[in-house]
């Protein structure tokens, strides 16, 4: 256990614990910043109000409703000071709405009375701290963990952010989305791989085989879906609505163009440094010593990449898929439509995966093979 | 438009990739088999949270143990995977319970009482959020945490000789690049998943809005609960690598 004397690391180790907890602090605190009136809840008193019933075509769901009567002193504005009453109605499931307790900062509306009776409705949980606290975890592990290679990740995470900011700035003014996103993928690709990896002919490699992946991936997505019929959109997660079919359809090849892009380049690049590796180490390799290699070390990847895939793009619909179930919706109906969107982009990210195997195999071969051709006519 | 792009996908595998690629897809559709029966159990009535996790160490074992057999590599990454799970139960818990951030968020038009769909179903939204928060992480925490026990055998297999500590430090390299493309991967599916919803912020809310409201805050520390496992499953797995590895080549 070494690593438990290093004083350099107990010294970061501490650093990092005090930023999260300062950042918290801050955070919670940082009422002053909202125009809106905020209350932390001091007090909770609730009371059993009902039941209902649901139904999904066997059997019965008997939901709880609760009354909530929260005491909150309100931290900014004119109120500043004072003890607001609020009510708060709520089911145990909390689908739509949501039980308080105590200690949370909430936003209050509509602050109505005199004196020390004033009363408000409740609009919404203050989250920021939460957020900042995690994103400070976050890049301190970052940080911690990866040292300068952490800093680099958290700075193409920003610039990554910013240039999807612009993209999506622009696409409010009227742009075609997926005419913005691949530039944009473009520009991720060579900014992420330039950072991680250098300027060298490995960065260029990756690159080309990345952008190749990608497009056909595409390309394959664009092709199934003009063939198979029209996607119902209506039940994708968030769309604005009311949408244009084309338009949603642009949205929809973004989402897959992107989506896929992270996997292809792990493989990728994963690929190319092996050949790279074989072609330095090796001497007098013929074609097919390097396709077996690269067949190797494609297979260790791609079952586990498909995994991740699978369970990172699937997980975010579970409680959309229970509600729908208890709602006594068909199981085929909720992964035809409620799920549709996330196995696609599953199926197609998957796709990237495998593919990215022999287009990156054949873009590193082909290069190293020729240089190692020049060097041996010379 | 999905069976044409399975067939795809499968004709793909089984194109490029051997045996093993073969073996993924019956593991991918063994896991997509767990993952159906833990949301039929959790329909029926059973406790969400408990369900996935026991999902999840059988979603480990069949990835581990099965695609990528049981040896020395495997079974490190399976108790790294283990530890870190362990590590974030906390994190998971308090951030799911303090982030009020259950259920289906205003900005999801498609999901409304008004579309039809009943609010009393008697299944906690809140233990459903902790296991979407598992289930995301274990498929992250398990792909770093191989990518990094097998290059950690591949650099004892070449350098016989080397050191415990050389063994280490140079793992450590390894292990940082894997943790910088898996952070990249998961990011890009994330902004992926959720491009609908930032255009729907971008054209409707303010900044302070979104901020603080329910589906930020839920995606944000779903993305961050990943990253950080990630994260925590270097070392653990890197130190632990190392040392078993080592031991079981001496030996």
């Amino acid at each position: 256990m070494g690593f438990l004397k290093d004083k350099k690391l107990m010294i970061r180790i501490l650093i990092f614990i005090v930023c999260v907890c300062a950042v918290y602090i801050a955070t919670e605190n940082d009422y002053s910043l909202y125009s809106r009136a905020v209350g932390r809840v001091t007090h909770v008193t609730t009371t059993y109000s009902n039941t209902e019933q649901g139904y999904d075509g066997t059997y019965d769901y008997n939901e709880k409703y609760y009354d909530q009567t929260l005491t909150c002193v309100i931290k900014n504005g004119s109120h500043k000071g004072r003890t607001v009453t609020v009510t708060n109605h709520y089911g145990s499931s909390e689908v739509y709405d949501v039980r308080y307790s105590k200690g949370d900062a909430v936003f209050i509306e509509n602050i109505k009375g005199s004196g020390d009776s004033l009363t408000g409705n409740a609009a919404g949980t203050k989250r920021d701290s939460l957020i900042a606290v995690i994103l400070a975890m976050l890049f301190g592990l970052f940080l911690l963990v990866g040292g300068r290679k952490g800093a680099l990740t958290i700075l193409s995470l920003f610039l990554n952010m910013a240039a999807f900011y612009v993209v999506l700035l622009l696409y409010t003014k009227g742009i075609n989305i997926l005419a913005l996103t691949i530039p944009m993928t473009i520009f991720f690709t060579a900014m992420l791989l330039f950072f991680m990896h250098g300027k060298n002919e490995k960065t260029m490699l990756s690159f080309v085989a990345t952008i190749a992946t990608v497009a056909v991936v595409t390309v394959i997505s664009a092709i199934v879906m003009k063939f198979s019929g029209r996607v119902d959109y209506d039940f994708m997660d968030y769309l604005n609505q009311p949408y244009e079919q084309t338009s949603a359809n642009m949205i929809f090849l973004s989402e897959i163009l992107v989506g896929s892009l992270g996997a292809v380049m792990d493989v990728v690049v994963t690929m190319v440094m092996t050949v790279n590796q074989i072609a330095e180490t090796g001497v007098d390799l013929t074609r097919q010593d390097f396709v077996r290699s690269c067949r190797a070390v494609g297979d260790d990847l791609v079952g586990t990449m498909i995994n991740l895939m699978f369970f990172t793009n699937i997980a975010a619909c579970l409680p959309t898929f229970i509600l729908a179930m208890r709602n006594g919706i068909a199981f085929h109906t909720v992964v035809r439509y409620n799920m549709f969107f996330e196995l696609a982009r599953f199926l197609t990210g998957s796709i990237g995966v495998v593919l990215a195997i022999p287009v990156s195999a054949f873009v590193a071969i082909y290069y190293y093979r020729r240089r190692m051709e020049k060097c041996l006519s010379r | 438009m999905l069976i044409a792009l399975t067939a795809v996908l499968f004709i793909s595998i089984f194109i490029i990739c051997g045996d093993k690629g073969t073996k993924s897809i019956i593991s991918t559709v063994m896991n997509a088999i767990l993952l159906l029966a833990a949301i039929f159990l959790i329909y029926k009535g059973m406790s969400p949270v408990l369900v996935t996790v026991a999902m999840c160490v059988m979603i480990t074992v069949v990835t581990l143990f099965y695609q990528n057999e049981v040896n020395i590599k495997s079974k490190v990454a399976f108790f790294s995977v283990l530890a870190v799970i362990v590590i974030m139960v906390p994190l998971i818990y308090y951030m799911a319970i303090h982030a009020n951030a259950a259920g289906i968020p205003s900005e999801n038009y498609e999901v409304t009482d008004s579309n039809g769909y009943t609010r009393n179903i008697d299944v906690s939204m809140l233990s459903l959020q902790i296991s979407v928060m598992f289930i995301a992480l274990i498929g992250t925490v398990i792909d770093t945490a191989v990518a990094i026990t097998s290059s950690i055998y591949e650099i004892r297999a070449n350098s016989p000789e080397i050191s415990l500590a050389d063994l280490t430090a140079s793992s450590f390299k390894v292990s940082k690049a894997v943790m910088a493309t898996s952070i990249h991967t998961i990011f890009y599916i994330y902004i992926a998943e959720y491009m609908t919803l930032l255009i729907q912020y971008m054209t409707d809310y303010s900044l302070a809005y979104v901020i603080n409201s329910e589906s930020f805050a839920r995606e944000l520390i779903s993305v961050s609960i990943s990253g950080i496992g990630c994260c925590l499953v270097v070392p653990v797995a890197t130190i632990a690598g190392a040392a078993f590895i080592n031991k079981e080549q001496k030996a």
